[in-house]
């Protein structure tokens, strides 16, 4: 009885202690932004949530498990009866190829995505937001800094939260230029160092399972190509090409949330107040505005050449992202 | 048979001769039938012998509109047009209803003057669709209390 009593108030005090080696005193934008990109230095295990949130209707959610490496190699499984069912979407990114499969529909998709540096990835945000930090509470008992992301002067749009000891991403948030949440993706469990068979990186789909290209080849819409971004965020997929408004019209989604990109002639109209939002410097070296668009948001971009609009249910980073990729498609 | 019924049968030609001789008899007996048999024939002829020959989608969308309006025991959208005007001080209401109602359709179906194949023309396919990706990854998605907690 007395052991099983001390064994109770060790594991009571395990997070008690993690918490006082947590440090304690808010670091700066900069530091806390140069870890969020990196991978766990050994094999990590997690589970964890994506929520989505449209206004006037219920969350939808979804359950992961994601597995990395050191390298940089990631699977996130999607299981929607349970961890001991079979995954019903599985992903794998090696860092040079990523692969989607589906199971019930038995499709697989699989292209080229090439790693972002982490220089760019953080110069995008610096470029992007006003980066404040606070302390973040708890994310899978983990103690944590929240990164508050606001454009600059106004809302907040973004929020992350790391592990104050390693650095590592556990959350983000995402919200609409009203204020409310749009989307939530937090791990609730993590396990480093864990045991990860290597093996489940070399492959998302039954060996055999003839794959579609992630990226397709550009269609001809409208008498121009239509070009599909090289880039989009974890978990989404081509879904339709086709012409609009004397140009092409692109869309993607991950089964809930929903993105286009609009490649029209210059002069074309956007359908958006484009006195609102902001003009933003990309990476790139080009300039675009970030504004409201309906639920979400939207990048506006209008060159010489013709009028880019990508606009849906991402964050300003990720919209900036998928525009930059398209100048890579080039 | 109603007076409406009558009327509208009487207007459209439709009537036995006995029946017509009858109802004719009336009308020179009643004024008030004769003025509402006047407005269902200016109305006959306003919307037949004056104006193009209805197109087939927008009487499609007259019916459809007359049975989503009138959800009642299987009439016809006639029926229920005829119902509409049944009283007296509803013809000219009725009648300018309708023909409010056509030019609605008309006008929706004209845009400035364009010919109603290019509003009706199917949008242009897809150049590329995939519609099992939308589908296989709209069910991945379930119900969510929204909440942000751990897990246990």
């Amino acid at each position: 009885m007395k052991a099983e009593l001390a064994v109770l108030l060790l594991l009571g005090a395990v997070p008690a202690l993690a918490r006082s080696r947590a440090p304690k005193h808010l670091p700066d934008a900069d530091a806390a932004l140069a870890t969020i990109t990196s991978f766990p230095a050994q094999p990590c295990a997690a589970r964890g949530r994506v929520q989505f949130f449209r206004p006037g209707l219920k969350p939808k959610g979804l359950g992961t498990t994601v597995y990395t490496l050191p390298d940089g190699r990631l699977r996130r499984e999607v299981r929607d009866k349970g961890p001991r069912k079979p995954a019903a979407q599985v992903i794998v990114d090696d860092g040079g190829t990523q692969s989607v499969y589906l199971a019930k529909a038995s499709l697989l998709w699989s292209g080229a995505v090439a790693r972002e540096p982490s220089a760019r990835t953080l110069s995008r945000l610096k470029s992007i937001y006003t980066v404040a930090v606070s302390t973040g509470g708890h994310v899978a008992k983990l103690a944590t800094w929240r990164l508050n992301f606001f454009a600059p002067g106004g809302p907040l749009r973004r929020s992350f939260w790391v592990d104050r000891k390693t650095g590592l991403l556990l959350k983000t948030e995402t919200y609409r230029y009203d204020g409310t949440l749009s989307r939530r993706e937090r791990l609730v469990k993590l396990e480093i160092p864990a045991q990860v068979d290597p093996a489940l990186f070399a492959r998302a789909a039954p060996s055999g399972t003839a794959a579609r290209p992630l990226i397709p080849p550009d269609p001809p819409v409208a008498g121009i190509a239509a070009r599909f971004p090289r880039w989009a965020p974890l978990g989404f997929l081509p879904l339709e090409a086709r012409a609009r408004d004397g140009g092409a019209l692109i869309a993607y989604g991950d089964g809930e949330a929903r993105f286009t990109v609009f490649e029209g002639p210059a002069g074309a109209s956007s359908g958006l107040d484009e006195r609102l939002g902001r003009e933003v410097r990309l990476p790139d070296g080009m300039t675009a505005r970030l504004l409201p668009a309906g639920d979400g948001a939207a990048l506006v971009r209008r060159t010489g050449a013709g009028l880019l609009v990508v606009s849906g249910d991402l964050a300003d980073e990720e919209l900036a992202r998928v525009a930059e990729s398209l100048e890579e498609a080039r | 048979m109603k007076d409406e019924e009558l009327l509208s049968d009487y207007v459209d030609g439709r009537l036995a001769a006995g029946a017509r001789a009858a109802l004719e008899a009336r009308l020179a007996a009643q004024p008030a039938l004769a003025r509402r048999a006047r407005v269902l024939k200016a109305m006959k002829s306003a919307l037949s012998g004056s104006a193009p020959a209805m197109p087939a989608d927008l009487k499609a969308e007259l019916k459809r509109r007359a049975r989503a309006r009138a959800p009642r025991r299987g009439s016809s959208w006639l029926e229920d047009l005829r119902s509409a005007l049944s009283a007296p001080w509803a013809y000219g209401a009725g009648a300018a209803a309708f023909a409010a109602a056509a030019l609605t359709v008309v006008l929706l179906h004209h845009p400035s003057g364009t010919a109603p194949e290019a509003r009706f023309s199917p949008a242009p396919a897809a150049a590329f669709n995939d519609p099992a990706a939308a589908e296989g990854l709209k069910s991945l998605w379930r119900a969510d209390n929204g909440g942000d907690g751990d897990e246990g």
